[in-house]
Protein backbone atom coordinates (compact mmCIF):
# COMPACT_ATOMS: atom_id res chain seq x y z
CA UNK A 1 0.00 0.00 0.00
CA UNK A 2 1.33 3.76 -0.63
CA UNK A 3 1.02 6.50 1.59
CA UNK A 4 -1.80 8.00 0.21
CA UNK A 5 -3.71 4.94 0.66
CA UNK A 6 -2.75 4.45 4.15
CA UNK A 7 -4.26 7.74 4.86
CA UNK A 8 -7.62 7.03 3.71
CA UNK A 9 -7.78 4.09 5.50
CA UNK A 10 -7.01 6.12 9.00
CA UNK A 11 -9.45 8.62 7.60
CA UNK A 12 -11.91 6.20 6.93
CA UNK A 13 -11.69 4.32 10.27
CA UNK A 14 -11.97 7.74 11.90
CA UNK A 15 -15.21 8.73 10.15
CA UNK A 16 -16.89 5.25 11.16
CA UNK A 17 -15.99 5.84 14.52
CA UNK A 18 -17.47 9.41 14.63
CA UNK A 19 -20.42 8.56 13.27
CA UNK A 20 -20.76 5.48 15.60
CA UNK A 21 -20.71 7.92 18.51
CA UNK A 22 -23.22 9.96 17.11
CA UNK A 23 -25.71 7.16 16.87
CA UNK A 24 -24.87 6.59 20.45
CA UNK A 25 -22.48 3.93 21.50
CA UNK A 26 -19.51 4.16 23.53
CA UNK A 27 -16.27 5.27 23.07
CA UNK A 28 -14.48 2.54 24.24
CA UNK A 29 -16.64 0.22 22.02
CA UNK A 30 -15.59 2.61 19.06
CA UNK A 31 -11.65 2.80 19.97
CA UNK A 32 -12.24 -1.06 19.83
CA UNK A 33 -13.77 -0.76 16.01
CA UNK A 34 -11.49 1.45 14.46
CA UNK A 35 -8.53 -0.37 16.17
CA UNK A 36 -9.47 -3.59 14.86
CA UNK A 37 -10.19 -2.27 11.20
CA UNK A 38 -6.50 -0.59 11.03
CA UNK A 39 -5.24 -3.62 12.72
CA UNK A 40 -7.10 -6.18 9.66
CA UNK A 41 -4.76 -3.96 7.23
CA UNK A 42 -1.33 -5.22 9.17
CA UNK A 43 -1.15 -1.53 11.05
CA UNK A 44 0.23 -0.92 14.20
CA UNK A 45 -2.27 0.84 16.48
CA UNK A 46 0.04 3.17 18.76
CA UNK A 47 -3.11 4.84 19.84
CA UNK A 48 -6.75 4.97 19.14
CA UNK A 49 -8.66 7.22 21.58
CA UNK A 50 -12.14 8.40 20.99
CA UNK A 51 -14.09 10.70 23.62
CA UNK A 52 -17.59 12.46 23.44
CA UNK A 53 -16.42 15.25 21.62
CA UNK A 54 -13.42 13.94 19.78
CA UNK A 55 -11.79 11.04 18.07
CA UNK A 56 -7.97 10.93 17.48
CA UNK A 57 -5.63 7.93 16.16
CA UNK A 58 -1.99 7.14 15.40
CA UNK A 59 -0.62 4.26 13.32
CA UNK A 60 2.08 2.79 12.36
CA UNK A 61 2.47 1.02 8.76
CA UNK A 62 4.25 -2.54 7.83
CA UNK A 63 6.85 0.17 6.29
CA UNK A 64 7.35 1.49 9.69
CA UNK A 65 6.01 5.23 8.53
CA UNK A 66 3.68 7.02 11.47
CA UNK A 67 -0.07 8.53 10.54
CA UNK A 68 -1.98 10.13 12.47
CA UNK A 69 -5.42 11.94 12.09
CA UNK A 70 -8.29 13.35 14.20
CA UNK A 71 -11.76 14.17 13.93
CA UNK A 72 -14.60 16.50 15.67
CA UNK A 73 -17.59 14.95 16.92
CA UNK A 74 -20.75 17.14 17.16
CA UNK A 75 -22.87 17.45 20.24
CA UNK A 76 -25.95 18.25 18.20
CA UNK A 77 -25.06 15.38 15.57
CA UNK A 78 -25.38 12.85 18.45
CA UNK A 79 -28.54 11.05 19.08
CA UNK A 80 -29.92 7.72 19.33
CA UNK A 81 -29.86 5.45 15.76
CA UNK A 82 -30.32 2.01 16.31
CA UNK A 83 -30.76 0.89 12.95
CA UNK A 84 -27.07 3.14 11.76
CA UNK A 85 -24.92 1.65 14.97
CA UNK A 86 -25.63 -2.27 13.62
CA UNK A 87 -24.66 -0.86 10.12
CA UNK A 88 -21.55 0.49 11.11
CA UNK A 89 -20.84 -2.27 13.16
CA UNK A 90 -21.25 -4.80 10.29
CA UNK A 91 -19.70 -2.79 7.85
CA UNK A 92 -16.59 -2.83 10.06
CA UNK A 93 -16.80 -6.62 10.51
CA UNK A 94 -17.16 -7.48 6.91
CA UNK A 95 -13.71 -4.98 6.05
CA UNK A 96 -12.23 -6.80 8.97
CA UNK A 97 -12.84 -10.18 7.28
CA UNK A 98 -12.09 -9.01 3.45
CA UNK A 99 -9.81 -5.93 3.96
CA UNK A 100 -11.30 -4.88 0.70
CA UNK A 101 -8.52 -2.67 -1.76
CA UNK A 102 -8.87 0.92 0.45
CA UNK A 103 -10.77 2.49 -2.97
CA UNK A 104 -13.46 0.18 -2.67
CA UNK A 105 -14.14 0.89 1.05
CA UNK A 106 -17.04 3.24 0.35
CA UNK A 107 -18.87 0.42 -0.57
CA UNK A 108 -18.75 -0.72 3.12
CA UNK A 109 -20.48 2.80 4.50
CA UNK A 110 -24.20 2.65 3.68
CA UNK A 111 -26.53 5.66 3.44
CA UNK A 112 -27.13 7.62 6.79
CA UNK A 113 -30.79 8.87 7.23
CA UNK A 114 -31.14 12.43 6.35
CA UNK A 115 -33.67 12.73 9.06
CA UNK A 116 -36.78 13.43 7.05
CA UNK A 117 -39.96 12.18 8.22
CA UNK A 118 -41.01 8.75 9.08
CA UNK A 119 -43.90 7.36 9.46
CA UNK A 120 -42.60 4.14 11.56
CA UNK A 121 -40.94 7.17 13.78
CA UNK A 122 -44.50 8.79 14.31
CA UNK A 123 -46.09 6.01 15.02
CA UNK A 124 -43.40 4.43 17.40
CA UNK A 125 -43.38 8.34 18.87
CA UNK A 126 -47.25 7.69 19.88
CA UNK A 127 -47.41 3.87 20.44
CA UNK A 128 -44.60 4.35 22.74
CA UNK A 129 -45.85 7.56 24.92
CA UNK A 130 -49.41 5.67 24.72
CA UNK A 131 -48.00 2.56 26.47
CA UNK A 132 -46.24 4.55 29.53
CA UNK A 133 -49.13 6.12 29.72
CA UNK A 134 -50.86 3.25 30.93
CA UNK A 135 -47.54 1.94 32.65
CA UNK A 136 -47.55 4.56 34.98
CA UNK A 137 -51.39 4.77 35.40
CA UNK A 138 -52.99 6.62 33.08
CA UNK A 139 -56.69 6.14 31.61
CA UNK A 140 -57.07 5.40 28.17
CA UNK A 141 -58.36 8.96 27.70
CA UNK A 142 -54.73 9.98 29.18
CA UNK A 143 -53.54 7.64 26.83
CA UNK A 144 -54.76 9.25 23.60
CA UNK A 145 -53.93 12.86 24.58
CA UNK A 146 -50.50 11.78 25.15
CA UNK A 147 -49.97 10.19 22.53
CA UNK A 148 -51.46 13.36 20.12
CA UNK A 149 -49.26 15.28 22.19
CA UNK A 150 -46.41 13.14 21.03
CA UNK A 151 -46.78 14.21 17.11
CA UNK A 152 -46.33 17.04 18.01
CA UNK A 153 -43.25 17.00 19.64
CA UNK A 154 -42.25 14.80 16.47
CA UNK A 155 -42.90 17.51 14.77
CA UNK A 156 -40.75 19.93 16.54
CA UNK A 157 -37.88 17.45 17.18
CA UNK A 158 -38.29 17.54 13.21
CA UNK A 159 -38.09 21.09 12.77
CA UNK A 160 -35.15 20.96 15.19
CA UNK A 161 -32.91 18.49 12.81
CA UNK A 162 -33.58 20.80 10.17
CA UNK A 163 -32.81 23.83 11.39
CA UNK A 164 -29.89 23.08 14.19
CA UNK A 165 -31.64 24.08 16.80
CA UNK A 166 -30.02 23.58 20.16
CA UNK A 167 -31.09 20.58 22.03
CA UNK A 168 -31.48 22.47 25.30
CA UNK A 169 -33.63 25.14 24.08
CA UNK A 170 -35.39 22.54 22.13
CA UNK A 171 -35.92 20.49 24.88
CA UNK A 172 -37.35 23.52 27.15
CA UNK A 173 -39.50 24.83 24.33
CA UNK A 174 -41.03 21.42 23.65
CA UNK A 175 -41.23 20.48 27.48
CA UNK A 176 -43.20 24.11 28.43
CA UNK A 177 -45.47 23.36 25.07
CA UNK A 178 -46.86 19.95 26.25
CA UNK A 179 -46.98 21.35 29.64
CA UNK A 180 -49.39 23.87 27.99
CA UNK A 181 -51.38 21.52 25.69
CA UNK A 182 -51.92 18.92 28.53
CA UNK A 183 -52.80 21.93 30.84
CA UNK A 184 -55.54 23.21 28.20
CA UNK A 185 -57.09 19.90 27.61
CA UNK A 186 -56.89 19.07 31.02
CA UNK A 187 -59.32 22.06 31.71
CA UNK A 188 -61.68 20.90 29.51
CA UNK A 189 -61.84 17.31 30.36
CA UNK A 190 -61.91 16.65 34.29
CA UNK A 191 -61.53 12.97 33.00
CA UNK A 192 -57.96 13.47 31.96
CA UNK A 193 -55.22 13.29 34.28
CA UNK A 194 -52.80 16.27 33.87
CA UNK A 195 -49.91 14.35 35.77
CA UNK A 196 -50.55 10.56 33.79
CA UNK A 197 -50.28 12.87 30.35
CA UNK A 198 -47.39 14.80 31.31
CA UNK A 199 -45.21 11.79 32.57
CA UNK A 200 -46.36 9.71 29.68
CA UNK A 201 -45.12 12.74 27.16
CA UNK A 202 -41.63 12.94 29.22
CA UNK A 203 -40.32 10.10 28.80
CA UNK A 204 -39.46 11.05 25.07
CA UNK A 205 -37.05 13.86 26.91
CA UNK A 206 -35.35 11.24 29.57
CA UNK A 207 -32.02 11.49 28.43
CA UNK A 208 -31.85 7.55 29.66
CA UNK A 209 -28.70 6.60 27.03
CA UNK A 210 -26.28 9.74 28.44
CA UNK A 211 -27.14 8.61 31.89
CA UNK A 212 -26.45 5.50 31.31
CA UNK A 213 -23.34 5.45 29.10
CA UNK A 214 -22.17 8.12 31.07
CA UNK A 215 -21.61 6.29 33.66
CA UNK A 216 -20.72 3.38 32.47
CA UNK A 217 -17.42 5.47 30.93
CA UNK A 218 -16.95 6.28 34.52
CA UNK A 219 -16.65 3.26 35.68
CA UNK A 220 -14.12 2.15 32.58
CA UNK A 221 -11.76 5.67 33.43
CA UNK A 222 -13.07 6.91 30.71
CA UNK A 223 -13.46 9.94 32.82
CA UNK A 224 -13.76 12.88 30.90
CA UNK A 225 -16.46 11.23 28.51
CA UNK A 226 -18.26 9.99 31.74
CA UNK A 227 -18.47 13.70 33.11
CA UNK A 228 -19.24 15.28 29.53
CA UNK A 229 -22.15 12.80 29.06
CA UNK A 230 -23.08 12.85 32.96
CA UNK A 231 -23.20 16.74 32.47
CA UNK A 232 -25.48 16.44 29.34
CA UNK A 233 -27.97 14.02 31.03
CA UNK A 234 -28.35 16.64 34.04
CA UNK A 235 -28.47 19.62 31.73
CA UNK A 236 -31.37 17.91 29.84
CA UNK A 237 -32.94 16.86 32.97
CA UNK A 238 -32.51 20.38 33.94
CA UNK A 239 -33.92 21.94 30.88
CA UNK A 240 -37.19 19.42 31.47
CA UNK A 241 -38.01 20.62 34.66
CA UNK A 242 -37.69 24.31 33.44
CA UNK A 243 -39.89 23.83 30.91
CA UNK A 244 -42.45 22.05 32.45
CA UNK A 245 -42.48 24.31 35.64
CA UNK A 246 -42.85 27.52 33.52
CA UNK A 247 -45.50 25.86 31.74
CA UNK A 248 -47.13 24.78 34.90
CA UNK A 249 -46.52 28.51 36.71
CA UNK A 250 -48.04 30.56 33.40
CA UNK A 251 -50.95 27.83 32.82
CA UNK A 252 -51.48 28.40 36.61
CA UNK A 253 -52.21 31.72 35.75
CA UNK A 254 -53.98 31.73 32.94
CA UNK A 255 -56.18 28.50 32.97
CA UNK B 1 -52.88 -9.69 38.58
CA UNK B 2 -54.80 -8.19 35.82
CA UNK B 3 -52.97 -5.09 36.74
CA UNK B 4 -49.62 -6.17 36.92
CA UNK B 5 -50.11 -8.19 33.31
CA UNK B 6 -51.32 -4.79 31.94
CA UNK B 7 -48.06 -2.93 32.96
CA UNK B 8 -45.90 -5.70 31.28
CA UNK B 9 -47.77 -5.39 28.22
CA UNK B 10 -47.26 -1.90 28.26
CA UNK B 11 -43.37 -1.46 29.17
CA UNK B 12 -43.37 -4.09 26.30
CA UNK B 13 -45.32 -2.18 23.86
CA UNK B 14 -43.85 1.45 24.89
CA UNK B 15 -40.31 -0.36 24.32
CA UNK B 16 -41.55 -1.49 20.75
CA UNK B 17 -42.50 2.05 20.10
CA UNK B 18 -39.33 3.39 21.19
CA UNK B 19 -37.34 1.03 19.40
CA UNK B 20 -39.00 2.11 16.37
CA UNK B 21 -38.12 5.83 17.53
CA UNK B 22 -34.77 4.83 17.86
CA UNK B 23 -34.53 3.66 14.38
CA UNK B 24 -34.16 -0.48 15.54
CA UNK B 25 -34.23 -2.80 12.62
CA UNK B 26 -37.67 -4.56 12.26
CA UNK B 27 -36.29 -7.96 13.14
CA UNK B 28 -35.36 -6.52 16.59
CA UNK B 29 -38.83 -5.47 17.48
CA UNK B 30 -39.87 -9.08 19.23
CA UNK B 31 -36.43 -8.60 21.27
CA UNK B 32 -37.36 -5.12 22.24
CA UNK B 33 -40.63 -6.29 23.27
CA UNK B 34 -39.36 -9.32 25.54
CA UNK B 35 -36.40 -7.07 27.23
CA UNK B 36 -39.32 -4.24 27.67
CA UNK B 37 -41.22 -7.24 29.00
CA UNK B 38 -38.68 -8.57 31.10
CA UNK B 39 -37.46 -5.20 32.53
CA UNK B 40 -40.57 -4.43 34.25
CA UNK B 41 -41.54 -7.94 35.58
CA UNK B 42 -38.34 -8.35 37.21
CA UNK B 43 -38.69 -4.73 38.21
CA UNK B 44 -42.16 -5.75 39.78
CA UNK B 45 -40.68 -9.04 41.35
CA UNK B 46 -38.05 -7.27 42.99
CA UNK B 47 -40.32 -4.32 44.69
CA UNK B 48 -43.18 -6.16 45.72
CA UNK B 49 -39.80 -8.29 47.57
CA UNK B 50 -39.34 -5.05 49.32
CA UNK B 51 -36.55 -4.18 46.93
CA UNK B 52 -36.67 -0.48 46.55
CA UNK B 53 -35.97 1.68 43.95
CA UNK B 54 -32.54 1.27 43.91
CA UNK B 55 -32.00 -2.57 44.24
CA UNK B 56 -35.27 -2.97 41.71
CA UNK B 57 -33.79 -1.15 39.05
CA UNK B 58 -30.17 -2.51 39.64
CA UNK B 59 -31.59 -6.01 39.48
CA UNK B 60 -33.90 -5.09 36.10
CA UNK B 61 -30.98 -3.55 34.81
CA UNK B 62 -28.20 -6.07 34.89
CA UNK B 63 -30.99 -8.59 33.78
CA UNK B 64 -31.51 -6.82 30.94
CA UNK B 65 -27.86 -6.28 30.35
CA UNK B 66 -27.38 -9.81 30.26
CA UNK B 67 -29.98 -10.11 27.71
CA UNK B 68 -28.88 -7.75 25.52
CA UNK B 69 -25.43 -9.02 25.63
CA UNK B 70 -26.84 -12.40 25.15
CA UNK B 71 -28.82 -11.31 22.11
CA UNK B 72 -25.82 -8.75 20.67
CA UNK B 73 -23.66 -12.43 20.26
CA UNK B 74 -26.77 -14.36 18.56
CA UNK B 75 -27.90 -11.52 16.55
CA UNK B 76 -24.29 -10.21 15.58
CA UNK B 77 -25.84 -6.75 16.61
CA UNK B 78 -24.08 -4.31 19.24
CA UNK B 79 -25.17 -4.78 22.79
CA UNK B 80 -26.72 -1.42 23.41
CA UNK B 81 -29.25 -1.97 20.50
CA UNK B 82 -31.18 -4.19 22.16
CA UNK B 83 -30.31 -2.53 25.51
CA UNK B 84 -31.25 1.34 25.04
CA UNK B 85 -35.04 0.44 24.30
CA UNK B 86 -34.82 -2.32 27.19
CA UNK B 87 -34.32 0.00 29.79
CA UNK B 88 -36.47 3.23 28.88
CA UNK B 89 -39.42 1.28 31.24
CA UNK B 90 -37.16 1.68 34.15
CA UNK B 91 -36.67 5.36 33.23
CA UNK B 92 -37.37 7.72 36.15
CA UNK B 93 -40.09 9.99 34.02
CA UNK B 94 -42.83 10.04 36.79
CA UNK B 95 -40.50 10.71 39.69
CA UNK B 96 -38.94 13.45 37.75
CA UNK B 97 -41.91 15.21 36.88
CA UNK B 98 -43.21 14.56 40.25
CA UNK B 99 -39.90 16.12 41.93
CA UNK B 100 -40.43 18.92 39.75
CA UNK B 101 -44.45 19.51 40.21
CA UNK B 102 -43.27 19.87 44.21
CA UNK B 103 -41.04 22.18 43.75
CA UNK B 104 -43.31 24.39 41.28
CA UNK B 105 -46.08 23.87 44.23
CA UNK B 106 -44.05 24.78 47.10
CA UNK B 107 -44.20 21.28 48.35
CA UNK B 108 -40.79 20.53 49.54
CA UNK B 109 -41.46 17.49 51.04
CA UNK B 110 -42.81 15.75 47.64
CA UNK B 111 -39.50 17.55 45.78
CA UNK B 112 -36.64 15.75 47.95
CA UNK B 113 -38.46 12.59 48.12
CA UNK B 114 -38.66 11.96 44.48
CA UNK B 115 -35.51 14.05 43.66
CA UNK B 116 -33.55 11.24 46.07
CA UNK B 117 -35.81 8.41 44.36
CA UNK B 118 -35.14 9.55 40.99
CA UNK B 119 -31.46 9.91 41.59
CA UNK B 120 -31.71 6.36 43.24
CA UNK B 121 -33.41 4.96 39.90
CA UNK B 122 -30.77 6.63 37.82
CA UNK B 123 -27.86 5.67 39.91
CA UNK B 124 -29.70 1.82 40.17
CA UNK B 125 -29.75 1.90 36.39
CA UNK B 126 -26.54 2.83 35.52
CA UNK B 127 -24.81 -0.05 38.17
CA UNK B 128 -27.35 -2.91 37.10
CA UNK B 129 -25.65 -2.29 33.67
CA UNK B 130 -22.08 -2.23 34.81
CA UNK B 131 -23.09 -5.40 36.96
CA UNK B 132 -24.84 -7.11 33.71
CA UNK B 133 -22.14 -6.03 30.84
CA UNK B 134 -18.89 -7.17 34.00
CA UNK B 135 -21.07 -10.58 34.24
CA UNK B 136 -20.90 -11.27 30.73
CA UNK B 137 -17.22 -10.21 30.42
CA UNK B 138 -16.20 -12.65 33.02
CA UNK B 139 -17.97 -15.08 31.45
CA UNK B 140 -16.80 -14.64 28.13
CA UNK B 141 -12.81 -14.50 29.98
CA UNK B 142 -13.50 -17.63 31.39
CA UNK B 143 -14.97 -19.26 28.22
CA UNK B 144 -12.06 -18.06 25.96
CA UNK B 145 -9.61 -19.70 28.90
CA UNK B 146 -11.08 -23.10 28.50
CA UNK B 147 -10.86 -22.69 25.19
CA UNK B 148 -7.33 -21.89 24.82
CA UNK B 149 -6.57 -24.92 27.50
CA UNK B 150 -8.19 -27.13 25.46
CA UNK B 151 -6.75 -25.86 22.22
CA UNK B 152 -3.29 -26.14 23.93
CA UNK B 153 -3.82 -29.45 25.01
CA UNK B 154 -4.82 -31.15 21.50
CA UNK B 155 -1.85 -29.56 20.65
CA UNK B 156 0.49 -30.86 22.83
CA UNK B 157 -1.05 -34.18 22.28
CA UNK B 158 -0.84 -34.29 18.79
CA UNK B 159 3.19 -33.65 19.37
CA UNK B 160 3.60 -36.61 21.81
Amino acid sequence: MIRTEYETLVEYALDQGRQMMECGAESWRTEDMMSRMLRAYGMEVLDAHVMASQAAVSVKSPEGDHYSSTCAIRADKRGTNLRRMEEINAAARAVCNRTPAVEDLHLFNGVPSAGEWSGRELAGCALGVGAFTVLFGGTMMDCLLASVISVLIYAMNQFRRSHNQHHIIYTVMACFTVGMFAQIFAGLSPRIHLDMVMIGDVMLFVPGLDMANGVRELFYSDILTGIYRMTGAVLSAAAIAVGYMVALVIGGYLL
Amino acid sequence: MREVLIQILCAGVGTMGFALVFQLKRQHLLVAFLGGTMAWACYLIVWENGGGYFFSMLVASAVVCVWSEGQARVRMAPANVFLIPSIIPLLPGGLLYYAMSGLVSGDYDQFVQNGIATLQVAVGISSGVIIGSEIIRIVISVRRGKREERVKKGNAEGKN
